[in-house]
């Protein structure tokens, strides 16, 4: 985990004729983005997903639960302040004005399947991904977000959500 | 005067050589491949597969597109497609894999991806995707005839 948090950067420094090669980060961050449930039960989990993602706020904009697939999207605000600093004081010194990001597009993709080796279990992965553009409408970053605190985070909220979709209430 | 018109004509004559490059209609592009024929690219992106277990086969390319840091986008199990895309900052890609029954006992994978604008005709890229998703598959991926 500790690896692709390293990496973090060389992400973006994908070579073209790389784009399809598995690499050892791979597996990583297979790990990272993924979690078994002990509940046999595909279509409770897709559920549980689901209003996870509206509890975030993010609009269900793909699903198919033959396959398992979920894609979740949402629009806010990607201003940031160490950003606005830097226009500010570039405007300052320079007299022109540079761009900063204004919005961004986020990403979640969830595919459920069953464990491979264990048809009582399912297995969830997530990907989280974000397009941002700046006050020039240029899309300014274009990133997979591999933080292991995103993953953490989400995954604890999928096992409440688990226990919420459980109990029904 | 004279001076200025024929540093007016060099800039204009240099303008125009830099447009050389340019297409003439950049709409041209909706019908437009590049140098391999339809022949080559199909052999490129295709594979057949000893197993006529669809819905498998369409989770285990699902399942590689993620290992090789691809978001899934799309996907539908009656048609038997897959969609998705790879960011990173000065490299984005987008790949769509389509799955169906090539005769009784097979499938027929066919990927084929875009990145920086252009489609991809790289043998070699093609072949690492068939690669890890032979791997996954646990069966041998076929060039087809």
């Amino acid at each position: 985990m500790n690896k692709a948090h390293q990496n973090k950067s060389a992400e973006d420094e994908i070579l073209a004729e790389d784009v399809l090669k598995l690499t050892s980060d791979s597996m990583i961050l297979r790990q990272m983005q993924t979690r078994k449930y002990a509940i046999s039960d595909q279509s409770k989990v897709i559920q549980s997903a689901v209003g996870l993602l509206q509890d975030d706020g993010f609009n269900i904009e793909e699903i198919n639960s033959d396959l398992g697939v979920i894609l979740g999207a949402k629009n806010r605000e990607a201003v940031e302040a160490g950003q606005v600093a830097g226009a500010v004081i570039i405007a300052v010194i320079f007299g022109v004005s540079v761009p900063i990001d204004k919005e961004q597009k986020m990403s979640a993709s969830i595919v459920v399947s069953e464990a491979p080796s264990d048809p009582n279990s399912t297995i969830m992965r997530v990907t989280f991904s974000r397009l941002v553009w700046n006050t020039a409408n240029e899309l300014s970053k274009a990133q997979r977000l591999e933080n292991p605190e995103i993953y953490q985070t989400f995954f604890s909220k999928v096992s409440k959500s688990l226990f919420l979709t459980e109990q029904q209430i | 005067m004279n001076k200025f018109k024929k540093v007016s004509i060099t800039v204009a004559i240099l303008l125009l050589l830099s447009l050389q490059g340019c297409v003439k209609d950049s709409k041209q592009a909706l019908f437009k491949t590049g140098d391999a024929s339809a022949v080559e690219l199909r052999s490129f992106q295709s594979r057949v597969f000893d197993t006529i277990d669809k819905l498998k086969t369409l989770k285990t390319v699902i399942a590689t597109l993620q290992d090789l840091g691809f978001v899934i986008g799309k996907a539908d199990n009656d048609v038997g497609v897959v969609s998705g895309s790879k960011y990173a900052n000065r490299h984005s890609a987008l790949m769509t894999v389509t799955v169906r029954n090539k005769n009784e006992t097979q499938l027929l994978v066919r990927a084929s991806v875009q990145q920086h604008l252009k489609a991809v005709e790289d043998a070699a890229i093609y072949q690492d995707f068939f690669i890890a998703l032979e791997k996954a598959m646990f069966l041998k991926a076929h060039q087809v005839d």
